[in-house]
């Protein structure tokens, strides 16, 4: 009896010891479209520049980090050579999938992100919650089971027209984050699709404690706020305003 | 006399120069224009990325004296 019992033992502290620790990682994502835009009534010089920036979009990479209640999602560069980084295209594909970082805040519930518009370097807070829609649609990412969420962001000052998000999230990894800052769901978020531009998993790795610091530099701004102001800056340069006349 | 005329000469140098200037912005307006509106149908409507890149390609236009 005593043998069983030292063996039961053994056996329960070897399991503690070799499980992993699934609340603190890194993701890598590689961006991609989901589908092709409809190009029917569309001027050449714009399908051309739209098929020009897409074909960019496969040498961009992002990293999230993650631990228990915060993350931080970031462009990372390393495959773009010196020669390439002048490159207008992959500029543009740049912005088309966002040169933002994102710190995601579980405790305070909030989204911190850091970016540059116009020469200025703006801290734009708001607030993580999201009214995700669940579906019945799974599938298989990376050996992980994945359930699909939707949202919709709605246009207005930043946007002309809704976007549709979606999100498909392992519920066996129990890691409320994903891309973009978007998070909040029961499950880390494998797949992200932001309008037609498609964040997916391309390495996750485990480990201990990585590096998450909250980013500080920039003028603190409310997202309602920063919106009113992008719409500012739009009128301002007149661009739109051509558009109408012509 | 060869005041007015110098001054005269001067003045049009210098219109011809402030029509030149005004000559490339309007260029680069226009293409900038052009780019805002292609960024605008590439990016989903984004209109901060679409100004991100029009902005710069306007800016990069001026200081390279015009495309």
């Amino acid at each position: 009896m005593k043998i069983i019992n030292i063996y039961i033992l053994l056996f329960l502290t070897f399991n503690c010891f070799s499980q992993k620790n699934t609340s603190s990682g890194s993701v890598i994502y590689r961006v991609g479209v989901t589908n092709l835009k409809d190009t029917v009534n569309v001027k050449n010089s714009n399908i051309d520049f739209y098929k020009r920036t897409i074909s960019k979009l496969n040498e961009i990479r992002y990293r999230l980090d993650f631990n228990n209640n915060k993350s931080i999602f970031i462009l990372e560069d390393f495959l773009v050579n010196d020669k390439e980084k002048n490159n207008f295209f992959l500029k543009s594909a740049k912005l088309l999938a966002g040169e933002e970082i994102y710190y995601t805040d579980l405790v305070n519930n909030k989204v911190l992100i850091q970016q540059e518009f116009l020469g200025d370097l703006f801290l734009v807070e708001q607030s993580l919650d999201v009214d995700w829609k669940m579906t019945k649609e799974t599938k298989m990412i990376e050996n992980f089971r994945c359930i699909k969420a939707e949202t919709v962001v709605k246009k207005g000052k930043t946007y002309t027209e809704d976007i549709i998000v979606s999100a498909w999230f392992a519920p066996e990894l129990t890691i409320a984050f994903g891309p973009k800052g978007y998070g909040g769901l029961p499950g880390l978020i494998l797949e992200l699709s932001f309008g037609d531009v498609n964040y997916f998993v391309s390495k996750i790795e485990f480990e201990a404690n990585p590096k998450i610091e909250k980013p500080t530099e920039g003028i603190k701004i409310s997202s309602e706020k920063f919106e009113t102001y992008i719409l500012q800056k739009v009128d301002e340069y007149g661009f739109e305003k051509q558009r109408k006349q012509n | 006399m060869a005041v007015v005329v110098f001054m005269s000469s001067s003045l049009n140098a210098n219109s011809n120069v402030t029509s030149q200037i005004d000559d490339i912005s309007d260029d680069c307006f226009e293409m900038a224009m052009g780019i805002y509106e292609a960024a605008l149908f590439t990016y989903g409507g984004d209109r901060k990325k679409a100004l991100s890149l029009g902005s710069w390609a306007y800016d990069d236009c001026i200081e390279n004296g015009g495309y």
